[in-house]
């Protein structure tokens, strides 16, 4: 038994390093950088796809390069550590990737694959982790998320920043997808876009979809925000969940694609009792470092007085209606940076929605500074129908166009309910 | 009616005048209502008139000054029947007619009666009343937040530094436009005056922040506001006025009236460039300061929610525009 054991790890390792050997030559650092020579501005790696110069790498590592600003920042292919030019040919900001073109022809390219493999499959993942040398590093895939049109698949891997944009192979050394990221705080847990998100980013290519990218860039990013938000829209009203209820009130349940938590709290001498859902999208859109768009969360909280007077109370809901904040996913989702994005215009007002239940709701709103017709907006509201029973929501959204804005809050407001005495 | 018998030192037979208008003013120049030809009096030398503690005879800021009867020099001498005193050399008693009915009818005229030299600003029974009243009615609610949000707070705490200084301006100019007193003494005492009404409006108006007090209609204290408001320029007025009765310096009365103006429309510009910042935008505060239940779906349909959203998506396109400007223009 220890003997076959033993043979068995043998022939394991032979494998890796054979297809280490095999796929290495075909695995590039990618840096972005004014020029040949000066250090570098991002890296990533990157993979050959085609011989006649096509690469797949991600998008967020060669984005500066599309930033305008004095410095212009140029594309290089690192090839046996000479630097070759390469430009940008098609971007997917959704799935976080991009095509690059080089003049050279590559000896080596990399075979990609459909197949999608068995969730505990040994997977192998490939790059330069921070700037270093080509790594290997062995994971186990863990299947396929979904988060509408966002579709990531979850290794366990340790996966590390400049592996960026490095193939997934599976271990017949077939791409099974491209690294994307890491998830914050945690161990060992990694996500890459799945393999078939390449195919169609090259059929687009080869259909010439992606004509002067260089100068269209701007339209090309919006019209796919543009499909991100309208994705969310029918996702929201297709995949319907199920927590849609706090103590007595009742609202529009939230979609699959969104994580939901939920938090109940009690004070110690219990005068009064707060329950709360936080439901978002954990994945979004990068477009730049500055700016990422394309999600959404939502916020239900529902107070009840225990015992507390009614002005004791009003304090409460006060100062926990000022204190929830718009987006509890990272603190610099909404980002204030005024190249990027406009000052806020905000407003309130009072309405009664069609079971009749009033609202005092404010709201904040901003553009993109280069993106038109999409808005980020921030909308908060609260209703206390009997005194003792209050109930407000807090809803973000990132680029979102003026009628799904519209749409989105009127489905969400007349699915509010009371379903207590009143 | 008074009657002052004056006599200079050398001569034996008093002058004797009756008075009955106040304020009376004496002195060397032909402006004032008494004229005493004596080289020991000045051209603006004191003035007779009345406050609630009776009529008083006050220094105008004179070279040789006013003396009582133990021959000590003066700011200020309430006079009673009979009571002797001295105008630079000149001695004088004076004799009140007490049945006198034409002293009731003399025209009141309530000018500020500060005297620089002396405290000027007493705490009297009101003033302890009103603060008393006020911190009781804070304590009542101590723990217990404003109905009034921040964004409105930072107005009208903006609104009464700028009423301060409006009331500066405004001091300068009245003292210019009345003769009763010393020019420097008047502007000093006009200044404190509004001062002190304007700590006491101040303090009226910024009272429903510290005290949440159970009036939480918005309308009641939106009144509230404007009630005090009115009241202090009505008072601000009444005193103008009452002083718009003799000459003024035009060139400097203009300048004053300038900065009265800049001062009212400044209000305006700071709301545009210091209260309107992204950081007290994400602070929506105020929000329950009225009952909501009283709302219906007629009054208050959600249409009127997407035609607001629309409103600032269009406040929106402009905003942007400046933005583009402004990033330009740093570049």
């Amino acid at each position: 038994m220890v003997l076959v054991f033993f043979t068995n790890l043998q022939l394991v390792a032979k494998s890796e390093q054979a297809l280490f050997n095999q796929v290495s030559p075909a695995i590039f650092q990618i840096k972005t950088s004014t020029d040949e020579a000066s250090s570098k501005a991002s890296y990533g790696s990157g993979f050959a796809i085609e011989k006649t110069g096509l690469i797949v790498t991600n998008y967020h590592v060669i984005s500066t390069s599309l930033q305008e600003e004095e410095q212009k920042y140029n594309i290089y292919v690192l090839v046996d550590e000479k630097p070759i030019l390469a430009h940008i040919v098609a971007v997917d900001i959704i799935h976080d990737l991009a095509l690059l073109k080089t003049d050279t022809t590559f000896k080596k390219i990399l075979k990609l694959t459909k197949n999608i493999p068995s969730v505990g499959e040994t997977i192998f993942s490939l790059g330069l982790p921070k700037d270093l040398k080509l790594s290997l590093i062995k994971g186990t895939f863990n299947g396929i998320l979904k988060y509408s049109r966002y579709e990531q698949i979850l290794m366990s891997s340790p996966i590390n920043a400049g592996m960026s944009g490095g193939p997934t192979l599976n271990t017949k050394s077939e791409v099974i997808g491209v690294n994307v990221s890491v998830l914050r705080q945690s161990q060992n847990i990694s996500f890459c876009v799945p393999i078939r998100h390449v195919y169609t980013l090259m059929d687009s290519y080869k259909q010439n979809k992606f004509n002067k990218i260089k100068e269209n860039i701007h339209s090309i990013l919006q019209s796919q925000l543009f499909e991100i938000q309208q994705n969310l829209m029918d996702d929201m009203q297709k995949n319907k969940g199920e927590n849609s209820k706090l103590d007595n009130w009742t609202f529009a349940p939230p979609s699959t694609s969104l994580k939901c938590w939920s938090r109940n709290d009690k004070e110690k001498n219990k005068t009064y009792e707060y329950k709360q859902q936080t439901c978002n999208l954990l994945a979004n859109a990068y477009i730049s470092d500055k700016l990422s768009s394309g999600s959404y969360n939502l916020n239900f909280i529902s107070i009840n007085n225990l015992k507390r007077t009614k002005i004791q109370f009003y304090n409460v809901l006060e100062t926990s209606y000022n204190s929830t904040t718009y987006d509890f996913r990272e603190e610099s989702s909404f980002i204030t940076n005024k190249e990027v994005i406009s000052r806020y215009s905000c407003d309130n007002q009072i309405i009664v929605n069609q079971a009749m239940i009033p609202f005092k709701i404010n709201f904040c709103i901003n553009t993109y500074i280069k993106y038109t017709g999409l808005y980020n907006i921030m909308v908060k509201g609260i209703s206390l129908l009997k005194g003792d029973e209050a109930f407000f929501f807090a809803f973000s959204m990132q680029g979102f166009s003026k009628d799904n804005i519209e749409k989105f809050i009127r489905y969400q407001l007349d699915h509010m309910n009371f379903e207590g005495k009143r | 009616m008074i009657t002052l018998k004056i006599k200079a030192e050398n001569s034996l037979i008093p002058t004797v005048v009756s008075i009955h208008t106040f304020p009376c003013r004496i002195g060397r120049s032909l402006k004032n209502n008494i004229i005493l030809e004596d080289p020991s009096i000045s051209k603006e030398h004191a003035i007779l008139n009345f406050d609630n503690q009776g009529p008083y005879l006050m220094d105008l800021g004179s070279t040789n000054g006013i003396f009582d009867q133990d021959n000590a020099k003066q700011e200020k001498i309430y006079i009673s029947h009979a009571t002797c005193f001295r105008i630079g050399d000149l001695r004088c008693e004076a004799f009140l007619d007490l049945n006198d009915e034409s002293l009731e009818k003399t025209r009141f005229i309530h000018l500020p009666a500060y005297n620089l030299s002396k405290q000027h600003f007493r705490f009297n029974k009101n003033f302890i009343i009103f603060f008393s009243l006020f911190f009781l009615l804070s304590l009542t609610s101590k723990y217990i937040s404003a109905p009034i949000d921040k964004k409105t707070f930072g107005l009208l705490l903006l609104e009464v530094v700028l009423g301060i200084g409006v009331l500066y301006a405004l001091a300068g100019l009245i003292s210019l436009v009345s003769k009763v007193h010393v020019k420097q003494y008047r502007y000093n005492t006009y200044l404190i005056f509004f001062l002190k009404w304007a700590v006491y409006f101040s303090v009226l108006k910024l009272y429903p922040f510290f005290s949440f007090s159970l009036i939480t209609n918005e309308l009641f204290w939106k009144y509230f506001n404007i009630t005090l408001n009115f009241g202090f320029i009505f008072l601000i007025l009444y005193q103008f006025f009452i002083l718009f009765l003799t000459k003024i310096n035009q060139r400097k009365a203009l300048v004053y009236a300038f900065l009265f103006t800049l001062g009212l429309a400044s209000p305006f510009a700071i709301k545009k460039y210091f209260i309107q910042s992204d950081d007290d935008l994400f602070q929506l505060n105020g929000i329950l300061a009225y009952p909501l239940q009283s709302f219906t779906s007629k009054e208050y349909p959600s249409q009127l929610l997407y035609d607001k959203l629309n409103e600032s998506i269009k406040e929106l396109a402009e905003l942007k525009k400046e933005q583009i400007e402004e990033i330009k223009r740093a570049q």
